[in-house]
C-alpha cells in the first residue's frame, strides 16, 4: 500500500555537525504522528526538511507521491507548516493576514475561505483587530488557520505548544483533534511528553539525529514516560 | 607532477625577473622605473584570472551545491585579493615618478580600487555569514553580482572622467619586441604562480575540512 | 501580478499603521543635511557637483535605514517563512518589496529636496522635474541592490552592520552616474549633453533589477 510520507536514508549535516543521520520511516495517511525528543535532537531540522524548507544532505523523501528533490512546489501545495514562531504580520489584522497569504496560493474566493477559517478557530469576532493585540494562544490559533488556507493534506507542526498557557494548549489541542477527525495527516514535534500523547496514533523518538523509537501508540502516559527516559539514556 | 609545476613556476619567475630587469631595454622617457610594469601587469593578469575563477566557481556552486566549488571560489578570491593589492602597490610605485602622484581617480584606477573593495567585502561576508552552506551560498551570490558590477563601475567612471592615458596595449604605439617578450614571460610566470597558489590553498582548506570533521566525530 | 501587489500593499499598510520607518528615515535625512550645512560655510558658492553629491549622500544613508528595517519586519515572527513555503514564485516577493521600498524612499526624497533647497538657498525651479526624474531612476537602482542585500545581511552575524558594506561598493556605478547627471542638470546643461549618461543609468537599473530578481530565489530558499 502507498504511504503518505516515505523517508529513505535521510541525512543532514550542518558543515561538520550531523543533525540527522540515516533516518528511515514510512508514515501512513491520516495518522497523527508525534515526534518526541530533547532539544537539539534534530526534530526541527527533520520537520524543515519534510516541509521543503531545507534540503537534505543525502537521501530522499517522497510525500504523497511527489519527490522532494524534484517536485518541491507540488509538495508545497498540499502541506502546511506551523512552528512556535507564529509567522504572522503583527500590524495586519487577523483577516488581512489570512487574505495576504491566500494570494500566494492563488485561492479563489479568498474572502469566503478566510471568513470560514476564522469562524472555525473562534476568532471571527476579532477579525478586524491587528494581530499585535492578540494573546499568544490566539496568535497560535490564527497561525493554524493561516496554514489551513490551502486545505493541506499534511500538516507539520514544530513545537506548536511552546509559549502557550494552559488555556491556549487546550483550545489548540481541540483544534488539532478536529483536524485529525477531518482526515488530515498530522506530524507534530515536541520536547514535552505531556503534550500530544492522547491524540497520537504513532509515537517516535529522535535522539542525537537518530530515530530510536517508532511504535503505534498503545501506551498510557506513565508507560511512555518510562520508555522515553530509558530510550534517551542509551 | 606536483613538483614539475613547482620547478616550472620557479624557472618562469627567474626568467621573468631576468627579462624584466636585464633583458628588456630601458624605456626612453620613463627610465628604469618602467620595468616594474612587467610585474604590475603580471599581478593584474593573475588577479583577473582569479576573479574569473571566483565568478565561474560561484555559479557552479549555486547550480551544483557541491563543497568543491565553494572551496575553489574561496581560495581564488583570497589569492585574487592578494594579487590586486600587489597591483595597486606596484602601480602606485610606478605612478609616483611618472605621473607625479601616487594615485589618481581615472577609470582604470577607480575600477581597480572598487575591485579590491568588492573582494575584500566578499571575504568579510564569508566570515560574517557563519559556517557551512549559508556562507557558501551568500558569498557565491555576492561574487556573481560583484562580477557583473565591475564593467558597470568602469563605464560609469569613464563617464565621470576623461579617458586615462594608455601606457601599453594597442593604443600605446609601437613597443620594442623585447618589451613584448618580457611581458609575455611575466604573464606566463604569474599564471603559473596563480595556479600553484590556488592548488595549495585548496589543499589547505580540504585538510582543514578533514580535520574539523574528525574533531566533530571525535566529540560524539 | 496580484502577488506583487499583495506584498506592496502589505508593506505600505504596515508602515501607515506602525509609522515605524518613515519618520525616522526622514529625520535622519534632515539631520544629515543639517550637518552638511554646518560643515560647509560657503553658503554663496556651492558648485552643482557638490549639491548633487550632498543630495545623494543624504538619500543613501537615510535610505539604508529604511532598507534594513524592511526585512527585519519580515523576520519578526519568522513571517517570511510563511511566504517561502508557498508554491508561488519567490521573485514576486523581491519585486513587491523592491517597489514598496522604492516608494518609501522616494517619498522621503521628495520631502528632503525642498528642505535642501531651503537650507542652502538654492533655486531649482527651472529644472526641478528633471532632477526628480533622475533621482527616481538612481533611487531605483540603489533600492534594487539594497532590497536584495538587506535580506542577505539579516541572516549574517553582523546583521544591519553588514548591509552598507555589501551595498555601497555595488551601487557605486549608479551613484556616480546619478550624481553626474544631476550636476549636469543643475549646471544648466542641455538635455543632449547628458542623454547618453541617462541611457547608461537606465541600463544599470535594468541590469541590477534583473540580476537580483534571478538570484533572489537562491538567496531566500534553504536558509
Amino acid at each position: 500500500m502507498g504511504f503518505e510520507i516515505e523517508i529513505s536514508n535521510l541525512k543532514k549535516n550542518y558543515s561538520y555537525l550531523t543533525a540527522i543521520s540515516d533516518l528511515n520511516a514510512r508514515l501512513e495517511k491520516g495518522d497523527f504522528i508525534t515526534l518526541f525528543g530533547p532539544n537539539g535532537a534534530g526534530k526541527s531540522t527533520l520537520l524543515k526538511i519534510l516541509s521543503t524548507l531545507l534540503k537534505p544532505s543525502e537521501g530522499n523523501v517522497v510525500i504523497s507521491g511527489h519527490d522532494l528533490g524534484k517536485n518541491r512546489n507540488e509538495i508545497r501545495k498540499i502541506i502546511g507548516f506551523v512552528s512556535h514562531q507564529n509567522m504572522l504580520y503583527e500590524n495586519l489584522t487577523a483577516f488581512e493576514n489570512l487574505k495576504f497569504i491566500s494570494t500566494f496560493y492563488s485561492i479563489k474566493k479568498p474572502d469566503e475561505i478566510c471568513g470560514k477559517l476564522l469562524q472555525d478557530i473562534g476568532l471571527y469576532e476579532r477579525r478586524s483587530d491587528p494581530v499585535k493585540t492578540f494573546s499568544s494562544g490566539m496568535k497560535q490559533r490564527l497561525s493554524i488557520a493561516r496554514t489551513l488556507i490551502n486545505n493541506p493534506k499534511i500538516l507539520f507542526l514544530d513545537e506548536p505548544y511552546n509559549g502557550l498557557d494552559q488555556e491556549g494548549i487546550e483550545s489548540f489541542s481541540s483544534i488539532l483533534s478536529d483536524l485529525k477527525s477531518k482526515g488530515h495527516t498530522i506530524f507534530l514535534t515536541t520536547h514535552n511528553i505531556d503534550e500530544g500523547l492522547e491524540l497520537s496514533d504513532r509515537l517516535m523518538i529522535l535522539n542525537k539525529g537518530k530515530l530510536v523509537f517508532d511504535q503505534k501508540n498503545i501506551y498510557r502516559k506513565e508507560e511512555f514516560k518510562e520508555i522515553y527516559f530509558s530510550v534517551l539514556k542509551n | 607532477m606536483k613538483n614539475i609545476l613547482f620547478i616550472l613556476t620557479f624557472i618562469a619567475m627567474l626568467c621573468a625577473t631576468y627579462t624584466s630587469l636585464v633583458y628588456a631595454p630601458t624605456e626612453v622617457v620613463m627610465g628604469h622605473i618602467q620595468r616594474i610594469f612587467y610585474f604590475h601587469m603580471g599581478t593584474v593578469w593573475a588577479a583577473t584570472i582569479a576573479f574569473i575563477v571566483v565568478f565561474v566557481a560561484s555559479i557552479m556552486y549555486l547550480v551544483k551545491e557541491k563543497r568543491k566549488w565553494d572551496i575553489i571560489a574561496y581560495s581564488a578570491a583570497e589569492i585574487g585579493v592578494l594579487f590586486i593589492t600587489l597591483t595597486i602597490i606596484t602601480g602606485s610605485i610606478w605612478a609616483k615618478p611618472v605621473w607625479g602622484t601616487w594615485w589618481t581617480w581615472d577609470p582604470q584606477l577607480t575600477t581597480t580600487f572598487i575591485l579590491w573593495v568588492l573582494y575584500v567585502v566578499y571575504l568579510l561576508l564569508r566570515s560574517g555569514a557563519g559556517k557551512g552552506e549559508r556562507a557558501a551560498k551568500y558569498s557565491s551570490i555576492f561574487a556573481i553580482i560583484a562580477f557583473i558590477d565591475l564593467p558597470l563601475v568602469y563605464i560609469s567612471a569613464r563617464l565621470k572622467r576623461g579617458i586615462s592615458p594608455v601606457v601599453f596595449g594597442p593604443g600605446g604605439g609601437g613597443i620594442a619586441p623585447e618589451m613584448l617578450y618580457t611581458l609575455l614571460v611575466s604573464l606566463v610566470a604569474f599564471t603559473l604562480l596563480f595556479i600553484i597558489l590556488l592548488k595549495q590553498r585548496i589543499k589547505i582548506i580540504k585538510m582543514r575540512d578533514t580535520l574539523e570533521s574528525l574533531k566533530y566525530s571525535g566529540e560524539k | 501580478m496580484n502577488k506583487i501587489a499583495a506584498i506592496f500593499w502589505k508593506d505600505i499598510i504596515t508602515e501607515i499603521r506602525s509609522k515605524e520607518i518613515f519618520p525616522i528615515m526622514l529625520i535622519f535625512g534632515i539631520l544629515i543635511l543639517l550637518i552638511f550645512n554646518f560643515a560647509f560655510e560657503f553658503r554663496s558658492e556651492i558648485t552643482p557637483n557638490a549639491i548633487s553629491a550632498m543630495l545623494w549622500i543624504t538619500f543613501i544613508f537615510a535610505g539604508l535605514l529604511s532598507l534594513s528595517r524592511s526585512f527585519a519586519l519580515e523576520k519578526e515572527n519568522d513571517a517570511l517563512l510563511s511566504l517561502v513555503i508557498t508554491p508561488a514564485d519567490k521573485t514576486y516577493i523581491y519585486i513587491g518589496k523592491l517597489l514598496s521600498n522604492f516608494v518609501l524612499v522616494f517619498l522621503m526624497e521628495l520631502i528632503i529636496i525642498p528642505v535642501f533647497i531651503l537650507f542652502f538657498n538654492l533655486d531649482f525651479s527651472s529644472n526641478l522635474l528633471s532632477v526628480l526624474g533622475v533621482v527616481a531612476l538612481g533611487t531605483f537602482g540603489f533600492i534594487a541592490i539594497g532590497t536584495f542585500f538587506s535580506s542577505m545581511a539579516l541572516n549574517t552575524k553582523m546583521k544591519e552592520l553588514m548591509l552598507p558594506v555589501l551595498t555601497f561598493p555595488i551601487i557605486i556605478p549608479v551613484i556616480i552616474t546619478s550624481v553626474k547627471i544631476c550636476s549636469s542638470i543643475l549646471d544648466g546643461k542641455d538635455f543632449s549633453q547628458y542623454k547618453s549618461s541617462l541611457q547608461v543609468l537606465v541600463t544599470f537599473d535594468i541590469i541590477f533589477a534583473v540580476a537580483c530578481a534571478v538570484l533572489f530565489e537562491y538567496l531566500i530558499e534553504d536558509s
